[in-house]
């Protein structure tokens, strides 16, 4: 295994930039989710390192290596596709043992490799099937295997459950984050469905539009997230948001509500704020503020009520037993300490929960640091 | 769909029609192999042979052996000119489905494919002849070869263009970090996912060779010469030999028919592969 890293990386297509230049380090052994939303640059990334596109700039290291110009079949990286893109004519022994033998490997380490490998992912009984005859789940673990076999210098696995049954999805992810983590592997793991990337990943790089927003470990993320954008990609049911200004000593929402004003928050008063609220941060207290609730989903082991905040709707994680319902009001409140507040025009963030009061002033708050670390 | 469709009286028709415009002159041709030669001339002649006699295949097929002669030669350029066309044509598809080179150049180098498949024959058959005498060629099984080979080849190349560019791109890319460079993706992945497209190829060029008259008696007119070209010379300045003719025709079109036959379920998926994914 070796560590990956990028320095300056970026992608232009003509005059289009795909990817801004991008600062990277993925540690040896490290598991590094690239987390966003389509179109973000995530893939792009990926595609860099595996070879399979040119960067415009900037140098890729592998295990300290200069690679930027080494063709893909020569870096000695695995990578897992979305589409599995097994090959057809070959049975999942041929599909497993392909690579090695394309390496000239001697064929009992072949024969060994290939069979360790179904073992751990249960392919045994499926070895001598050809793709078309597998199940997507099982297709999906040849993939996995192929990358396997090959102990290559670092994983590549580009959306590799995305294809799969929810339920599926949700075994695989635990089994692929325990699998790699035995094997100490680096891997570079391409998500847009954050709930991957938080459970799986040692550390996540966020992107959007093309723009590296954050890298930090999972928490970090979420607790003390570089701007709105990425507060509100990640976490289930979503971050809230709405607008708000800054009293002395409360956060007042449109159409009057207060909530209590985060100490040690370097903004003037009557500065406007864009507020964020965690669902779970939100909880019912009988002496918290009185908003009607629009829609209630229970799930059976909790709720999610959609309350109504002036202008700006408010998400509530409530236990499955509190008693809601559309068109009564609920009382909620929230810790000070909780409160989530961004610029709203750079979307940068003021305070967050882990980070402790941030921001110097409201006016010219510079660019996201891409780099934030857990307080 | 199809299944319980009731074909009706107006299809049954239009398809006996189709069958008999296809198939009369065949009909006509299988006769007259049968036909004495007396009753050639005869105008009382009816469509089938008063007198049904075998002394034409007898006389094409016996004596002096010169007819099998022909037919090795037909049987060695046909398999030759498809081994070559096909050999050259995979990968010049496959680089052109795959790479992209500067200005365009793949859709010129396509387009140029296309057309050479448009002017006349006649406008190649001089050159051609012109270059085979400079070579020293002419008269030699490799003359033929290489005019099959080349009239063959844009076919071979639009035909295989087409699949490989339907061939999924993860799948190479995948082989791509397996480590295969580009010849051992083209040869280990890309041609055994591609054997329908280049049986389909295959079968169209060796029906091409097999067939072709022009560009064979330019370039072979003598001891190489093929059947078809063979069959030219029963056209005599001492007139027409109809019987042997006949007989010969019948002869060179039975393989093609009967290859047409089996290959016909590899033909249709060839040249439909990839237009559904399957």
């Amino acid at each position: 295994m070796a560590s990956v890293t990028l320095e300056g990386i970026g992608k232009r297509f003509g005059a289009v930039r795909a990817l801004e230049p991008v600062d990277l380090e993925v540690a040896d052994g490290e598991f590094l989710a690239l987390l966003g939303p389509s179109g973000c640059g995530k893939t792009t990334t990926l595609n860099i390192v595996a070879g399979l596109e040119a960067p415009s700039e900037g140098r890729l290291l592998i295990g300290g290596e200069d690679m930027t110009r080494v063709p893909a079949p020569a870096r000695d990286l695995a990578m897992v596709f979305q589409s599995y893109a097994l090959y057809p004519h070959m049975t999942v022994e041929g599909n497993l043992g392909f690579a090695l033998e394309v390496r000239r490997l001697p064929r009992e380490e072949i024969a060994r490799r290939v069979r360790r490998a179904a073992e751990a992912l249960d392919l045994v009984p499926l070895l001598g099937r050809y793709p078309k005859a597998l199940s997507g789940g099982q297709r999906q673990r040849v993939a996995l295997g192929r990358a396997l076999v090959r102990e290559p210098r670092a994983f590549l696995l580009d959306e590799p459950l995305s294809n799969l049954d929810a339920v599926l999805r949700l075994q695989m992810r635990g089994e692929i984050a325990t699998l790699f983590r035995g094997l100490g592997a680096t891997a570079l793991y391409v998500t847009h469905d954050q709930a991957e990337a938080m459970t799986m990943a040692d550390r996540i790089a966020v992107f959007r539009a093309g723009r590296l927003q954050q890298v930090g470990a999972p928490l970090a993320i979420y607790r003390a997230p570089a701007n709105a954008f990425v507060a509100g990609f990640v976490g289930a049911p979503p971050m809230s948001f709405a607008a708000a200004t800054l009293a002395e000593d409360a956060v007042v929402l449109e159409g009057g509500a207060r909530l209590p004003r985060p100490s040690g928050l370097a903004v003037r008063a009557g500065a406007r704020v864009t507020l964020g609220l965690r669902p779970e941060d939100l909880r019912l207290d009988e002496g918290g503020l009185v908003l009607p609730v629009e829609r209630v989903e229970h799930l059976g082991g909790a709720q999610i009520a959609h309350l109504r905040a002036g202008g700006a709707r408010l998400t509530l994680l409530a236990p499955p037993d509190a008693a809601l319902a559309p068109g009564r009001s609920a009382r909620v409140a929230v810790a000070a300490r909780d409160l989530y507040l961004f610029d709203p025009e750079t979307g940068g963030t003021l305070a967050a929960p882990g980070l402790g009061p941030l921001g110097p002033a409201l006016r010219g708050h510079p660019c996201p640091s891409p780099t934030v670390s857990a307080s | 769909m199809g299944g319980a469709e009731r074909v009706g009286p107006w299809r049954w028709a239009g398809i006996a029609l189709a069958l008999v415009l296809a198939l009369f002159p065949f009909l006509v041709l299988a006769l007259n192999s049968v036909r004495p030669a007396g009753e050639f001339l005869s105008p009382g002649a009816g469509l089938l042979p008063a007198q049904p006699t075998l002394e034409h295949y007898r006389a094409v097929l016996g004596g002096d052996g010169e007819t099998w002669r022909f037919l090795l030669n037909s049987v060695v350029v046909t398999a030759a000119a498809t081994a070559l066309a096909v050999a050259l044509g995979a990968p010049a598809a496959y680089a052109l489905a795959r790479w992209r080179l500067p200005f365009r150049l793949s859709l010129v180098i396509g387009l140029s494919f296309l057309v050479v498949r448009f002017y006349p024959k006649i406008a190649v058959a001089i050159p051609f002849y012109l270059l085979m005498r400079d070579w020293g060629l002419l008269d030699t099984h490799l003359a033929v070869i290489l005019a099959h080979a080349s009239l063959a080849l844009p076919l071979v190349v639009w035909i295989l263009l087409g699949f490989f560019e339907e061939i999924p791109r993860e799948i190479e890319l995948s082989a791509m970090l397996d480590g295969c460079g580009a010849w051992l993706r083209f040869r280990r992945v890309v041609l055994p996912l591609s054997l329908p497209a280049l049986g389909a190829a295959a079968i169209l060029t060796a029906i091409l060779s097999w067939n072709e008259f022009l560009l064979a008696s330019t370039v072979a007119a003598g001891e190489a010469r093929t059947l078809p070209v063979r069959i030219a010379g029963f056209i005599t300045d001492k007139g027409t030999q109809w019987g042997p003719m006949s007989a010969m025709g019948t002869v060179i079109v039975l393989p093609v028919a009967l290859f047409a036959l089996l290959a016909q379920r590899w033909l249709a998926r060839g040249l439909t592969a990839g237009a559904v994914k399957g």
